[in-house]
């Protein structure tokens, strides 16, 4: 009777979604764990306190060589920036007061016409009047004798 | 696109392949080959005019083809990441998309800050670069309001915008975008405990050296399983393109400047301060249940990133929001063969809908 051979190639395929799957329930696990959610915290930390002190290092290093620091350089980059923050405050107070002068003219308009408009109504009014004026004069008018 | 370089070890891996679990390495092992020496593929094709410009930011004109509507539309992308995610390749672009459909579009395009927008807080994010970026669009356009789509955090933003300052807004679409943050996955996990005063400085930027293992730790299998997508897709050409074009929006991450992480990730992720209301701008409170507009809230059903249940939570302070669960991933919805499909359309639909054009309606 022939023992059967264990096929590799399957086994190496059964151990590989094996080291997948537990990978994976691995990784859930450490990622929930608050020892290394922790740690990372922490990592951040130190990560952020080695890249000012490297930083201060630096700028400590090019002072004494009388340089400009990254420091001295944010300064000016920053102050360009606030000159451009008040540049575009300008144009919003000026776009702001376009908008009013815009609606104001839209409303000097509006009651030019609407003027024009009554002016022309009372000038129909006025017409009609004097018309049947003339009418009432000339029939209360004495008649010419022949 | 050049493809990737020839592999010397092609001939040494290809002994490997008739043996299953070895097969997997050898593809993983293929897959990192090409996605190292494969050149990323051109972005952000699209033509487009800068209508204005703030610091680092861009506004974005992208102008309407065919019958064209007057109500601008402004579309507001994630601080992390590059813009053009909007605008990955022609045919799987959203701004060209909507312009197609005769939408004057604006995309807002943040930048990339350096040292000096350190100082940078979310105050002057919302208040001085969108609601200006918003302003000019409307003006640009001609017209007293926009539409405004915001994705992901933009999505955030553009709905804290909309509860203080909503003049210039005629309606928000909010795509994968969290509110609620105590439901916002793996991410919350990671900073919910953060010393976010010791962790970032305030006076300089967070490096995308630290938020890209950050966002790696989100789906620690996905960065093994990729190379073997990518792998896959190498016999294609054309899927690797599209494969690698993704993969170069993933890697362009955006530093933040210091001042908006620290607040952003005190305020929404430690202390939920938009559920609660307690989130002050500038001494203005953020009222997310003020929102009088209509709001179109998408969320994606694998979304890992923005759970749906932290993006549709707006749903419970503005009751009349229109809520689309949209089966799929939180980039997918965009970049996928979903967005041409299925968003892109619901999107337009939406827009015509909440603001139609008199002026084209007749």
């Amino acid at each position: 009777m022939s023992q059967s051979q264990p096929d590799f190639t399957k086994l190496s395929g059964q151990m590989y979604e094996l080291w997948e799957k537990s990978s994976s329930a691995w990784w859930d696990e450490v990622l929930e764990s608050p020892a290394f959610l922790k740690s990372m915290g922490e990592n951040l930390a130190n990560n952020a306190q080695a890249r000012s002190a490297y930083q201060d290092k630096v700028n400590q290093g090019l002072e004494q060589l009388h340089l400009p620091t990254r420091q001295d350089l944010l300064r000016i980059a920053r102050i360009a920036s606030l000159l451009e923050d008040r540049q575009l405050k300008l144009e919003d107070e000026i776009l702001g007061l376009r908008d009013q002068l815009a609606s104001s003219e839209k409303e000097a308009l509006l009651a030019r016409i609407q003027a024009a408009e009554t002016r022309l109504e009372l000038e129909g009014r006025l017409a009609k009047m004097e018309a049947k004026i003339d009418q009432l004069l000339a029939r209360n008018a004495p008649q010419d004798k022949d | 696109m050049s493809g990737p370089a020839p592999d010397p070890l092609k001939a040494f891996g290809q002994s490997w392949l008739p043996i299953d679990g070895l097969s997997q390495i050898e593809r993983v092992r293929r897959g990192v080959h090409i996605h190292a020496t494969t050149a990323r593929p051109p972005v952000g094709q699209t033509p487009y005019q800068v209508v204005h410009q703030h610091d680092k930011l861009q506004l974005k004109f992208y102008a309407p083809k065919g019958e064209e509507r007057r109500a601008p539309v402004v579309l507001v992308p994630s601080m992390i990441n590059r813009a053009y995610i909007l605008d990955l390749e022609p045919g799987r672009s959203l701004v060209q998309a909507l312009s197609e459909q005769g939408h004057p579009v604006y995309l807002v395009d943040w930048g990339i800050p350096q040292g000096e927008d350190a100082q940078e807080d979310v105050a002057y994010v919302l208040l001085d670069l969108l609601q200006r970026s918003i302003d000019r669009a409307c003006r640009h356009a001609g017209h007293p309001q926009a539409l405004v789509m915001g994705y992901c955090m933009g999505g955030t933003l553009s709905a804290m915008l909309t509860a203080i300052r909503p003049q210039r807004i005629a309606g928000l679409c909010v795509l994968n975008a969290p509110f609620n943050f105590e439901q916002a996955g793996r991410f919350r996990e990671l900073v919910a405990h953060l010393d976010v005063r010791r962790s970032i400085s305030s006076d300089g930027l967070v490096p995308v050296e630290v938020m890209k293992p950050a966002f790696k730790l989100l789906d620690p299998m996905g960065n093994w399983s990729k190379y073997l997508a990518i792998e896959q897709a190498s016999h294609d050409p054309e899927r690797l393109r599209r494969v690698m074009i993704r993969e170069r929006w993933l890697e362009e991450n955006v530093p933040l400047p210091g001042a908006f992480a620290q607040e952003f990730i005190e305020q929404a992720y430690q202390r939920d301060a938009l559920m609660h209301g307690t989130w002050q701008i500038r001494g203005e409170r953020i009222d997310l249940s003020s929102i009088g507009v209509p709001v179109l809230v998408c969320s994606s059903e694998r979304d890992f990133i923005a759970p749906a249940p932290a993006v549709e939570a707006i749903g419970s302070l503005i009751p009349h929001a229109q809520i689309e669960r949209l089966k799929t991933g939180h980039i997918g919805v965009v970049v996928g063969g979903f967005g041409p499909k299925v968003f892109y359309p619901l999107l337009d639909k939406w827009f015509r809908e909440t603001l139609p054009s008199p002026e084209l309606d007749r």
